[in-house]
C-alpha cells in the first residue's frame, strides 16, 4: 500500500505511537527525534516525528491513510542506442535470472561500468510481468541523472520522480526516487534497484534499509549496485549473489592514481601557492583538459579557491550547500570552467569530457570515496583513461586500499 | 537532543559559561545560516531589497497611498533560501519545533509596548494547522499578549498577487476593542511580503485611537 494523507483508507489511526514512541511512518523509535507540544486549537499534546517531517508530519492526533497497491501488467519497451558489452550483458542476464527466482544480487562493478543499462532489459520484462519497479539511489543526483537516463530509453513510459520536494507522479509502478521516500510504501515494489548503496547516508543509517525492506514485497528481488560494497552487505547477498564487474564498458583499464607527497594545508596556512599543485594544474590546462579538484572540508576548499581563482580564472568552487551548485556543474560541462574544486557530493554521477583529476588530502578519505572520485575520470570511449593525481601529507590504510583495488580490478578476467 | 532545523546530533560540551544554561535546540552552523543577510540597498523602513533604479521603496509608496505607515518595522530574519524552507516546514508542513528556533531570534523585552498582539488566522486555518504561527513563537519565548483582532479570511495570502491582496477587502476585525485606546502596540507577523496583511489589521487597529503602533516581522519577503 501507499500512504497518502489523501488517501481513501486508513492504515493507523495515528501516526505516531506516543507509547514507545514510534513513528509508524518512518519507523523511527528514538526519542530525540520526537517533539511534542500542546496544541494551542484545543489543548491536547501532540507528538509528532522530525524524521521524516519532509513527507508530511506524522503525529498523534492524525491518522495514516493510505491506498491501495495496483498492479498492471503494461508493455515498456525500451531503445538503446548502442550494444551492451559482454560483461554488461553477461550482468543484464543475471539479473534477469535473479528476477525471476526472487533472489537478491549485488553488483560489484567499477565506476563506469555502464551499471544502468543493465537493468533495462529486467526492467522491461518486470513491467510487462505487472511488477512494480523502483530504481532508488541515496542521492538526489543520482536519482535525477537516472530519471533521464530511464526516461530516454523508456520512452512510452510514465516513469515516477520524487525526492525532497519533488513529485512528478503517474502510478507508483515504475518510480526512481530517493531512498526516503519509500516511507511512504509498504509491500509495494516487487523489484528494486538501488544505485549507489553505499551512499551517504544509507550505510549509516538503518531505518533507511528497514525502509527498502518495508516497501519491498516479500517476494521481492533486491538489486544493489555499488563500486565499493561493505562487507554486511556482502553477508547480505551471500557470496554466490555477488557479480563482479572488472572492466569498463569501453574495455579500457581503471587509471592507476599518481602519489604526490605534499601537505597543501600548511602551504595555505602560510598564505603561499602550493606550487606543485599549481603546477600541476597548469600543465593540465595546457594539455587542453579539465580537473575536478576534490577538497576535504569545504573552509580548505575556500581558502584553496582564493589562491587558484587569481591564478585560473576559469575555476569554480562547489559544496553541498551551495545554491548555483548545478549551474556551476553545467558550466564545467560546457566548458566554460577549466578548473572545478569540489567537496565529495561531485565523486558520484557525474561525467565530464577530458577530465583529470587532483585529489587533495588523500589521506583524510576513505577507500570508498578514493574509488569513486578515481571513477570519474576516463568514463568516456573517446578518453577512456585519463589522470588522477593523490597529493597527501601522509599514507593510509585507504590509499593503500584504493591502489589495491585499482590493481585488482585491472588484473581480472571477465568471467562471462 | 538535535539541531531541530537539520536534524544533526548537538555535540554537548559542558563548559563554565553553558554549565547552567538551558541548553539549545539549534546548532551553530544553522544559527550562522539563518542569521546571514544578504548584502543590498535596504528599504529604510520595511527592509526590503531594492533594485538600483529605485529611489524610494515601490512598495511603501503603494502602502503609504493607501494606508497609515506604522512607526517603525523591525524584522528579525532575511528571507533567503534557507528561511524560505524553514518558513515553509514551520507553516506549511506542521513542524512546529520551529517554533522554538525562531523565538530565538526574537528580542526579550518589550518595554515600551502595553500591548503585543499578533495578526490571527481564520478558524478554518487553525482547524486546519492546530496552531497561530505568530502567536506560537510569541509563546516560545514567553512574551505576554493579547489577541486583539479576528480574521474571517479563509484564502491563503500567498497564494495571491499583490493587487488581489489589496483589492480584497479587509478581512480583519477588532476581537477586544478595550485594549487601544491610547496604549502602544506592537503588532507582530510572521512573514511580510507586500505589507498589506499588517497594514489592514493596522487599519482596523487605528479605529480605536492607539497611541502609537510599530510592527514586528519574523522575515521580509
Amino acid at each position: 500500500m501507499i500512504l497518502d494523507h489523501r488517501g481513501d483508507a486508513i492504515y493507523r489511526t495515528a501516526g505516531v505511537d506516543v507509547k514507545g514512541p514510534l513513528c509508524h511512518r518512518c519507523g523511527n523509535t528514538s526519542k530525540k527525534y520526537f517533539y511534542s507540544y500542546d496544541a494551542p486549537f484545543d489543548g491536547s499534546r501532540v507528538t509528532y516525528c522530525m524524521k521524516c517531517i519532509n513527507l508530511g508530519r506524522s503525529d498523534s492526533m492524525t491518522p495514516l491513510r493510505c491506498n491501495p497497491t495496483v498492479r498492471r501488467k503494461t508493455a515498456s519497451p525500451y531503445t538503446l542506442d548502442f550494444e551492451l558489452s559482454s560483461q554488461q550483458a553477461y550482468a543484464s542476464d543475471r539479473i534477469m535470472d535473479a528476477l525471476k527466482t526472487g533472489r537478491s544480487l549485488l553488483l560489484y562493478a567499477v565506476t563506469g561500468a555502464g551499471k544502468t543499462e543493465m537493468t533495462f532489459q529486467s526492467i522491461e520484462w518486470a513491467r510487462e510481468a505487472g511488477l512494480n519497479v523502483a530504481f532508488i539511489s541515496p542521492r538526489i543526483d543520482v536519482v535525477k541523472e537516472v530519471h533521464i537516463r530511464l526516461g530516454q530509453a523508456f520512452v512510452s513510459s510514465g516513469i515516477d520522480l520524487m525526492y525532497d520536494g519533488v513529485k512528478q507522479v503517474h502510478d507508483y509502478q515504475f518510480t526512481v526516487c530517493t531512498v526516503h521516500q519509500l516511507f511512504n510504501f509498504i509491500d509495494h515494489f516487487d523489484f528494486i534497484i538501488v544505485d549507489e548503496t553505499d551512499a551517504f547516508p544509507l550505510p549509516e543509517d538503518p531505518i533507511l534499509m528497514q525502509a527498502i525492506r518495508r516497501a519491498s514485497t516479500r517476494a521481492a528481488t533486491l538489486i544493489f549496485m555499488t563500486a565499493t560494497p561493505s562487507r554486511q552487505l556482502i553477508r547480505e547477498v551471500g557470496k554466490d549473489g555477488v557479480i563482479t564487474l572488472p572492466r569498463r564498458y569501453h574495455g579500457h583499464d581503471l587509471t592507476m592514481p599518481k602519489m604526490v607527497w605534499h601537505d597543501i594545508r600548511r602551504d595555505i596556512s602560510r598564505d603561499r601557492a602550493p606550487k606543485k599543485l599549481m603546477n600541476l594544474i597548469r600543465d593540465i590546462l595546457d594539455a587542453e583538459r579539465f580537473v575536478l579538484v576534490f577538497v576535504p572540508e569545504i573552509s580548505l576548499m575556500e581558502a584553496l579557491f582564493k589562491v587558484i581563482h587569481e591564478v585560473f580564472p576559469e575555476s569554480a568552487a562547489v559544496h553541498s550547500g551551495d545554491p548555483e551548485r548545478n549551474h556551476k556543474v553545467e558550466k564545467m560541462r560546457n566548458k566554460e570552467i577549466k578548473v572545478l574544486l569540489t567537496t565529495t557530493i561531485l565523486e558520484r554521477g557525474v561525467t565530464f569530457d577530458r577530465l583529470d583529476a587532483i585529489i587533495v588530502h588523500a589521506e583524510r578519505f576513505n577507500m570508498e570515496s578514493l574509488i569513486q572520485m578515481c571513477g570519474r575520470v576516463g568514463r568516456k570511449q573517446t578518453d577512456p583513461v585519463g589522470n588522477i593525481w593523490f597529493f597527501a601529507h601522509y599514507q593510509t590504510d585507504g590509499i593503500r586500499r584504493t591502489f589495491r583495488t585499482i590493481r585488482e580490478f585491472n588484473a581480472a578476467r571477465v568471467d562471462a | 537532543m538535535i539541531c531541530y532545523c537539520c536534524h544533526e546530533a548537538l555535540a554537548v560540551q559542558l563548559d563554565i559559561v553553558n554549565l547552567f544554561s538551558k541548553q539549545v535546540p539549534l546548532c551553530e552552523k544553522c544559527r550562522r545560516e539563518i542569521s546571514v543577510w544578504r548584502p543590498g540597498r535596504r528599504c529604510a523602513s520595511c527592509h526590503r531589497r531594492m533594485s538600483d533604479e529605485e529611489v524610494e521603496c515601490l512598495d511603501c509608496l503603494f502602502l503609504l497611498e493607501r494606508y497609515q505607515p506604522p512607526g517603525k518595522t523591525t524584522c528579525l530574519l532575511d528571507y533567503h533560501e534557507m528561511n524560505k524552507m524553514l518558513f515553509h516546514r514551520y507553516k506549511f508542513m506542521g513542524d512546529c519545533a520551529l517554533a522554538e528556533i525562531i523565538a530565538m531570534f526574537l528580542p526579550g523585552h518589550y518595554g515600551e509596548y502595553d500591548v503585543i498582539t499578533p495578526i490571527p488566522i481564520s478558524t478554518q486555518r487553525m482547524t486546519e494547522r492546530g496552531y497561530n504561527q505568530t502567536a506560537m513563537v510569541l509563546d516560545a519565548k514567553g512574551i505576554q499578549y493579547e489577541e486583539l483582532l479576528g480574521t474571517s479570511r479563509v484564502k491563503r495570502q500567498s497564494e495571491l498577487g499583490k493587487n488581489d491582496r489589496s483589492r480584497q477587502e479587509n478581512p480583519f476585525f477588532i476581537s477586544r476593542p478595550a485594549g487601544i485606546e491610547g496604549r502602544r502596540i506592537l503588532v507582530v507577523d510572521d512573514i511580510y511580503t507586500t505589507g498589506i496583511t499588517v497594514h489592514q489589521a493596522m487599519e482596523k487597529l487605528h479605529a480605536f485611537r492607539p497611541a502609537a503602533i510599530d510592527v514586528l516581522t519574523f522575515s521580509k519577503a
